[in-house]
């Protein structure tokens, strides 16, 4: 019924590889693993990311280096920006509110950052 | 059960769909709990597939007209033309948290339905001044860039429930424009709408 494979993106990965990522999977939405927490932290979605995106073109001037300027940064650093504001509600929300289940070291490795979970509870790594 | 954001697959389809409902979220990620695997993310569209596959047989909806029943949205549906800038019909997407948004012409006849996930205006980019320049672009500029085209899917404002379920089953639409007698867009029937129906 449903897809069988699901990316889940660590955060210190650059906004524009996971954004990139998500189209190449052709999927909407990816879990955010902080793999220092070891715990997810947040959903990425399209949608945020256009959002996002949004949000540094208002707040850096137009222009093309507001966009490279959202280019160069991680995950991370975008869900920490304090002058995030309501555009990165669903972002932080699922921050707050997801069940943090926490993984014993080992459990998922991860090669390069970028994971992707199947349902037979296999990794793929994927090269950047 | 667990009342956050995250279903465990110990958790049954009603859980979920109460989750997203109160959340307003249109992904939920399914965990294993022995090893808190993400198992799957999970969509209004998903769920609604399931109990298509599993019920459709089984018992005949209602031939009452879906805005009668309350689905979809009937009041406030906000329609813009063609020369409004991207960057405008973004905005408008976000601060309604609409999905999407039908493009009218002129006498406001139905048109097109840009939807807040169309990523378009980035994938045509070549580098960063040009996401700006897209940004700027009128909405009809956007839509003709589009690589693939989402099929359009409309119905009359009258459509019954029966009717709008059927279409679901054949053709999986994820948003329905209702159109009145003079093709205007009067209202908009999501797939969150429809199971938010059967859920509550």
């Amino acid at each position: 019924m449903w897809c069988s494979q699901v990316i889940v993106f660590e955060t210190n990965i650059p906004i524009q590889l996971a954004f990139y990522a998500l189209l190449e999977h052709e999927s909407s939405a990816a879990p955010l693993w902080d793999s220092l927490r070891r715990e997810f932290v947040g959903l990425m979605t399209i949608t945020d990311f256009v959002d996002i995106l949004r949000h540094y073109h208002d707040q850096h001037g137009r222009t093309g280096a507001a966009i490279e300027v959202l280019a160069s940064r991680s995950i991370a650093q975008v869900l920490a920006d304090a002058d995030a504001g309501k555009h990165f509600k669903h972002a932080t929300e699922a921050l707050h509110n997801l069940d943090r289940p926490q993984l014993a070291k080992g459990q998922i490795s991860s090669y390069g950052g970028l994971i992707a979970v199947d349902t037979n509870g296999t990794n793929h790594s994927h090269d950047r | 059960m667990i009342d956050n954001d995250v279903t465990r697959i110990v958790g049954s389809l009603y859980k979920a769909c109460s989750i997203m409902q109160a959340n307003r979220r249109r992904f939920l990620p399914i965990v294993t709990p022995e090893d808190c695997g993400i198992l799957a993310v999970v969509t209004h569209a998903d769920i609604l597939e399931y109990f298509v596959a599993t019920f459709r047989e089984e018992r005949r909806l209602f031939d009452q007209p879906v805005k009668e029943l309350g689905i979809g949205t009937f009041d406030g549906v906000i329609s813009v033309t063609g020369t409004t800038p991207l960057r405008d019909v973004l905005e408008i997407l976000s601060e309604n948290d609409f999905s999407s948004l039908p493009i009218v012409d002129r006498v406001g006849r139905f048109d097109a339905l840009y939807s807040r996930a169309d990523i378009t205006f980035l994938a045509t980019a070549t580098d960063a001044d040009s996401v700006v320049v897209n940004l700027s672009s009128s909405i009809a500029e956007i839509m003709r860039q589009r690589r693939s085209e989402e099929p359009l899917h409309t119905c009359s404002h009258s459509a019954t429930l029966q009717s709008v379920f059927e279409l679901f089953a054949d053709v999986k639409f994820r948003r329905l424009v209702c159109l009145d007698n003079d093709y205007r867009p009067v209202g908009i029937i999501a797939v969150r709408d429809l199971l938010c129906y059967f859920i509550n």
